[in-house]
């Protein structure tokens, strides 16, 4: 089976409930989405969660589909032998999900099928399975399934983000590092300060998370275990410690260091702490990013008066500008295939998020917000997560990379910045 | 480069300092001498004029910045100009090649559509690498051998200005080109066997060539005109088979004469 | 003679400073080696405590807190006779300086925080020229973390990009 339920088992080791669920309001869809028909699924009734629900959810999110209301369905097929073409026809759904689940000792599994209702024919038919805690891994695999099955493109409801949470009032856990479902829900505490937060990054096995803690009053890198929750304390120089980034081997960590008097980038060898400097200037280099083979690193610096976007391959340590239009463009983060620029870019003298194409150069602005920053790219390339502000309140909104799809995750209390999404696991 | 002056410059300073701060210091030989006292204190005319001289490198290190951002911008842009040239350049010497390979021998007008064509010239362009340097003494030399024939008709000192472009860069990014035109000029001095050579000698070594078809093409005129009509039908049908501007032609020729 | 000699060493120490010290060594061991041995607890915001050289009137009245303008670390010339003043009683005092560095929200926070930390490095420069013992001043950068001012706008911003200065 092609799920692997490792996050059920962090989850259990993770401190209390955040209670501070984000919640999702689509703000901008795609023009003309596929509807779709999730039949609630025989024997998922009075379950702790709504996997039709979460399913419908998932699938609305990503602006490819628009699930039909569940109320106008005229009927609600278990099996393949109730299903009407017709009556799917008459309300326009394009495509029906039904499934049955069954539970067995406590173990629920759920046999789920995808069907194409314009020409007739199922699609697939698959099975999840899960235990109490994981019903809504179950129903995000669904979505995962038919997203796929339907756009060709890997779904990315499964993976997890992470963010940081200011509660804005002085104190013991006002700074929270949370981890949560990609989908806002499920939210963990995984390490509270008084002082600051910033900057978590995710390693590429999903086992581990660095970030920036100023819990010495000074910023210091640190390695947290999501399994035990175990910290450690990476570097702890004078001045800058911030923007930690794995290496695609996990093997080493990109970070920026001002010990030798300027923010510089350095690779940190993390079994052996071989420490190794990358950039050479006395303007700032900050918010390093590795390339997907590992060779070069694309980072920030205003070594050119204004932040621009450079990229500094680590073995010959030569410097190429990547950026040419606007008068500040930082935080660079790349596509997973390798072929988009995304960043924090001014015009007009409002912060958004934009793109570009590493070939053609050409720059899209991707949000119509303001005091746009921090930008995270899903691990399928098909969305990104960055954080705004929306009335006075710093909040987390998703963009798809064509710009079509917007939605927002406004917080229940106190401001929420700095995501992270997820790599996919492996 | 400046960064290191300014850390020579450092260097050099430390025996100043020092010395600066002796002569400052310097007090009446006493019992205090020895206890620990904090820096020398510039006297109210040195802060200002030291806090004038901090002010004012501020002022450059930021103008230096910005300069360096100048720099890269213009750098780019005239990297983005060179390549423009160059993908300009392509293009019309594409369109002069259709004109010119197909006036005089040839009545028939090219089929290939004029949208088609430029699709070609904007791939040949994207695959070309940025010039700088060496490579941009490589273009102008061609660019000097290949205006010899197309705007001067000099075909004479055009064809040694492009045998000497192939022996300066034998591997060229218009090595190609050149020995397209250096067939032509053959061709049109009736020197056919020496045409032959050159067209052979493109499609031998630059199989891929843009211009490999439209040489195939002409050679296999050259062969039908000889009589080897096998060898010339034969090379017709390959040209007919690709998608070029040739093919079209290779496939009028074949149908009016085979 | 003498004075020419001393503002070519003026000139180059202040060079020194700007630049930063950049050692070519590419390898180093022990990231924790460069760790901060006297940092405690707590941000050390603290009232302007009895001073045993008695030098207090002198820097009651001056300015702590220093602005700059936007994505910019240049020390404006406002701050000049604040700054020389504090020099003037940091030289002589027995306590220590800290200067935390600030960005206002706009913009990317990790390039805020170097933003902070070279506002902070300015002035911390200018003291060091004006001949307080760097080892004597602490800077830490807070980026856009903690603004002074909350809200958004100039008004706001304006107030947020700054540095502040705290003795301890």
């Amino acid at each position: 089976m092609r799920f692997v339920w490792i996050v059920g088992l962090l989850i259990s080791v993770l401190a209390s409930p955040a209670m501070a669920r984000l919640t999702i309001e689509i703000t901008s869809g795609m023009d003309n989405p596929t509807p779709i028909a999730i039949v609630p699924f025989g024997g998922a009734q009075g379950l702790s969660e709504d996997i039709q629900d979460i399913v419908s959810a998932d699938l609305l999110r990503s602006g490819f589909f628009r699930p039909i209301p569940k109320t106008d369905m005229l009927a609600m097929p278990k099996t393949q032998a109730e299903v009407f073409y017709r009556d799917w026809r008459m309300l326009g759904a394009s495509y029906l999900v039904i499934g049955q689940m069954t539970n067995t000792a406590g173990r629920y599994q759920l046999q789920f099928e995808l069907y194409d209702v314009l020409s007739q024919r199922k699609v697939f038919q698959k099975q999840v399975a899960g235990n109490d805690s994981q019903l809504r891994d179950i129903a995000h695999a669904v979505s995962d399934a038919v997203y796929e099955a339907i756009t060709g493109i890997r779904g990315a409801f499964s993976t997890k983000i992470l963010y940081v949470e200011d509660l804005k009032r002085p104190g013991p856990g006002r700074y929270r590092l949370i981890y949560a479902d990609a989908d806002g829900a499920r939210d963990r505490v995984l390490f509270s300060s008084s002082e600051p937060l910033l900057s978590p990054a995710w390693s590429n096995d999903l086992s581990k998370v660095a970030y920036v803690s100023f819990e010495t009053s000074r910023p210091a890198i640190f390695i947290q275990e999501l399994a035990t929750g175990k910290r450690t304390q990476m570097t702890n120089f004078t001045g800058l410690n911030g923007a930690p980034a794995w290496s695609p081997d996990d093997r080493s960590l990109a970070l920026v260091l001002s010990k030798d008097g300027n923010p510089e980038l350095y690779t940190l060898e993390i079994a052996t702490r071989q420490l190794r400097r990358v950039t050479d200037h006395f303007a700032i280099d900050t918010e390093p990013n590795w390339t997907q083979d590992g060779r070069s690193l694309i980072f920030t610096s205003n070594r050119g008066g204004s932040p621009q976007i450079y990229q500094v391959s680590l073995a010959t340590g030569r410097v190429e500008r990547l950026t040419f239009e606007g008068d500040y463009n930082a935080r660079p983060r790349l596509s997973p295939d390798g072929k988009t620029l995304i960043m924090v870019h001014r015009r007009d003298g409002i912060f958004h998020i934009a793109s570009q194409d590493l070939k053609t150069g050409n720059m899209r602005i991707l949000t119509e917000t303001w005091l746009d920053e921090s930008p995270s790219i899903a691990p399928n390339g098909a969305m990104l997560l960055y954080a705004t502000q929306h009335q006075n309140k710093g909040v987390l909104a998703a963009v798809s990379m064509d710009a079509g799809v917007k939605f927002r995750l406004p917080s229940k209390q106190g401001d929420v910045r700095e995501p992270a999404w997820s790599p996919f696991a492996k | 480069m400046l960064k290191h002056m300014l850390t020579a410059i450092l260097v050099m300073a430390v025996p100043f300092a020092n010395a600066q701060v002796q002569i400052i210091d310097s007090q009446p030989i006493g019992g205090r001498v020895s206890s620990p006292q904090p820096r020398s204190a510039p006297a109210p005319a040195d802060a200002a004029a030291q806090a004038e001289i901090f002010f004012q490198i501020q002022a450059l290190q930021q103008e230096v910045l910005e300069l360096r951002g100048l720099v890269e911008q213009q750098s780019f842009e005239l990297r983005q100009l060179k390549q423009q040239r160059m993908d300009d350049y392509l293009d019309l010497d594409r369109r002069l090649s259709q004109l010119s390979g197909s006036a005089p021998s040839q009545p028939v007008v090219p089929s290939a559509s004029t949208s088609r064509s430029l699709d070609v010239a904007r791939e040949t362009a994207a695959e070309l690498p940025v010039a700088d340097g060496a490579q941009a003494n490589e273009l102008a030399a061609y660019r000097t051998a290949i205006d010899l024939v197309l705007k001067q008709r000099d075909f004479d000192g055009g064809s040694a200005a492009l045998q000497q472009y192939l022996k300066d860069f034998p591997a060229g990014h218009y090595a190609g080109n050149s020995l397209y035109w250096l067939g032509q000029i053959s061709l049109q001095k009736n020197d056919s066997q020496q045409s032959k050579r050159w067209f052979q000698q493109l499609i031998d070594q630059h199989p891929n060539h843009q211009k490999t078809p439209e040489a195939k093409f002409k050679l296999a005129k050259l062969y039908f005109e000889e009589g080897q009509l096998e060898r010339a039908k034969k090379m017709l049908q390959e040209v007919a088979s690709t998608n070029s501007a040739a093919a079209g032609l290779a496939k009028d020729f074949l149908q009016q004469n085979f | 003679m003498l004075k020419s000699i001393k503002s070519f060493a003026v000139l180059a120490v202040v060079m020194g400073l700007m630049v930063g010290c950049s050692s070519n060594k590419p390898v180093e061991q022990d990231p924790n080696a460069g760790s901060v041995s006297t940092d405690t607890s707590g941000v050390g915001v603290q009232s302007s405590g009895v001073d045993v050289d008695g030098g207090e009137d002198s820097i009651a009245d001056l300015a702590t807190v220093f602005y700059f303008e936007f994505d910019s670390a240049v020390l404006l010339p406002e701050a000049r006779a604040a700054l020389i003043a504090h020099a003037e009683y940091a030289r002589n005092s027995s306590r220590s300086v800290r200067l935390e560095g600030h960005a206002d929200e706009r913009g990317s926070r990790e390039y805020n925080m170097a933003l902070g930390e070279r506002r902070a490095n300015a002035v911390r420069d200018f003291l060091v020229l004006q001949g307080v013992s760097s080892s004597s001043i602490e800077t830490v950068s807070y980026g856009e973390e903690r603004p002074a001012v909350s809200g958004s706008g100039e008004s706001s911003w304006s107030k947020n990009r700054r540095v502040e200065l705290f003795y301890r």
